[in-house]
């Protein structure tokens, strides 16, 4: 194997389910390359060498004797730090968490994923407590663009894009409340899933926002994310805001093409403020999807509600380390989680009455369309340490602005795909996609076909070696 | 709401939920709060049914 990143987690199971290769040398490649590569750009916090190394001896072992090693057989993959692994300190991006004891228990989307038959190489790097959009952690240092090191991953669930835009590992997990995953997938290049609120089990996650939170995967095609999206699906009784609907597989529904499709193009909120970059990338898929103008009213509201909101529950998590080790906390997350937790409690109750309203606002535009697109980011990945970019005239906070397009979406739970759109010689930037609730079957299909058709795609960092023909993704650069 | 406002405001809030940040940290608490007060103002008089349910995890 030359490159973990010129096969995909598809290509990967398919291989070692037929025996072309032993999950073991899958696993050791995919070590080796962690080994040289990761130095530089910090995506992992902690590896599982051991582990790593005897999941895929057993996953050999089982095709050894006859047995299914499940779809995911032998695909090394690595989850964000706030993923419980069992034996190993869950650190959430903290100094806090370093000293508390070992999980006891893996996280329902590690054991799903291994019960699958992947291989996990490690714990990510992540924005502290995932309150960020940047992925400059002032404990576990910043985790680099692996398409141009001097620039952010985007966050907080960097660790999780990079590594995957890196070809460290095909497949990864990370979590989104405001935007994690959408954020790092658009600036990194890759395919990021928030599925909707609820579909995918948050059971030892370490929390943040309890009535944001999302889980979901990153991938470099639509085929993978799909492949991983329905290993993970499941009703979860412990977690109480797990959805008992029957599992809905979509990988079935990637050759559906786009006909019938509905797509509208949001304007108003999801339009100001975007760069030149951003509405050039959402406009190329618009036009690709045939899409009509459609407005979504209340976004700017909503996004100002699920800020607040955020700064108010996450405050009040961690209001005892907050008391006891102030300290320790890295100083900008720490003074906000405090401003978060000083809002009065009039402004939070309306909070969530504009959640239902703008919920509603969302469902009804659903009865004309399938799909809505928007940008992901307003701008493409900043230099590390830059705290401030121009936008529309006006010089504006990196961090504060990251997520204004993702923050109206997770906070009513639509499900969410986040596409890499093919620019030549640009930096990465991405689109989401969104649909109804729980038509995440509808994501895939559309990105499928935009992705054969060469308008979206993960894009390999010009820094590594060229792939071999076999696995060169029909892509076409624009 | 004044400099002077918000800077009682932050430090009487902080004592009150047991909290003693320093004089830097009290300052960048102020300068969230602000950030924070601009952004509630964008839905805070929204007019809404009465009956909108304020306790509402996503039920979808």
């Amino acid at each position: 194997m030359s490159h973990l990143i010129d096969q995909t987690a598809a290509e990967i199971a398919a291989d070692v389910r037929s025996g072309r290769q032993t999950a073991v040398s899958v696993a050791k490649c995919a070590l080796s390359q962690v080994a040289a590569r990761d130095p530089e750009l910090n995506c992992f916090t902690g590896g599982l060498r051991d582990r790593a190394l005897e999941m895929a001896e057993a996953v050999d072992e089982t095709i050894r004797q006859g047995r299914d090693p499940g779809p995911l057989a032998g695909v090394p993959f690595a989850v964000k730090n706030l993923f419980d692994i069992e034996g190993v300190v869950t650190l959430a991006g903290s100094v806090i968490e370093a000293g508390k004891p070992e999980a006891a228990a893996n996280s329902a989307m590690v054991s799903r994923m291994e019960a699958a038959g992947a291989v996990l190489l490690g714990a990510l790097n992540m924005d502290e407590y995932a309150y960020g959009f940047t992925t400059e952690n002032s404990h576990y240092g910043a985790t680099r663009n692996p398409h141009d090191p001097a620039r952010i991953a985007g966050g907080s669930s960097g660790g999780s894009a990079a590594a995957v835009a890196a070809g460290l590992a095909p497949l990864s997990l990370g979590s989104d409340t405001n935007g994690s995953i959408r954020v790092p997938a658009a600036l990194c290049g890759v395919y990021g899933l928030k599925p909707t609120f609820g579909r995918l089990s948050r059971r030892g996650t370490t929390p943040f926002v309890h009535s944001l939170d999302h889980v979901g995967p990153f991938a470099r095609t639509v085929r993978d994310l799909a492949l991983v999206y329905d290993a993970l699906q499941g009703h979860d009784p412990e977690d109480p805001v797990s959805s008992d609907r029957p599992v809905r597989p979509v990988s079935p529904d990637l050759d559906g093409g786009r006909t019938s499709l509905r797509v509208g193009l949001l304007g108003g909120w999801f339009k100001e403020n975007a760069s030149p970059e951003a509405t050039c990338v959402t406009e190329l898929v618009a036009s690709r999807l045939q899409a009509r103008r459609a407005e979504l009213p209340g976004a700017k509201a909503a996004r100002a509600a699920a800020f607040c909101l955020t700064g108010a529950e996450g405050g009040s998590l961690h209001l005892a380390d907050l008391r006891a080790r102030p300290g320790d906390f890295d100083p900008a997350t720490r003074d906000r989680l405090i401003a978060g937790a000083l809002q009065p409690a009039h402004v939070l109750a309306k909070a969530q009455r504009v959640r239902r309203w703008f919920l509603q606002q969302a469902l009804d535009l659903f009865a004309e369309f399938d799909i809505l697109l928007a940008p992901a980011t307003p701008f493409p990945a900043t230099p590390i340490g830059q705290a401030t970019t121009q936008l529309g005239g006006e010089e504006v906070s990196v961090r504060a602005n990251l997520g204004i397009y993702t923050q109206p979406i997770s906070f009513i739970g639509l499900p969410v795909l986040t596409a890499p759109v093919i620019k030549k010689g640009a930096l990465p930037m991405g689109v989401q996609m969104i649909a109804a609730p729980w038509r995440e079957d509808l994501l895939m299909r559309a990105a499928a076909w935009l992705e054969a058709e060469g308008v979206v795609g993960a894009r390999k960092p010009s820094s590594l070696p060229t792939a071999p023909a076999r696995s060169q993704a029909a892509h076409h650069d624009h | 709401m004044t400099d002077a406002e918000f800077e009682a405001y932050a430090a009487q809030g902080a004592r009150l939920l047991g909290l003693t940040p320093d004089a830097q940290s009290l300052a960048a608490i102020v300068a969230n709060l602000k950030v924070l007060n601009a952004l509630q103002a964008q839905f805070v008089d929204l007019p809404l049914d009465d009956h909108l349910d304020p306790a509402a995890v996503l039920r979808l």
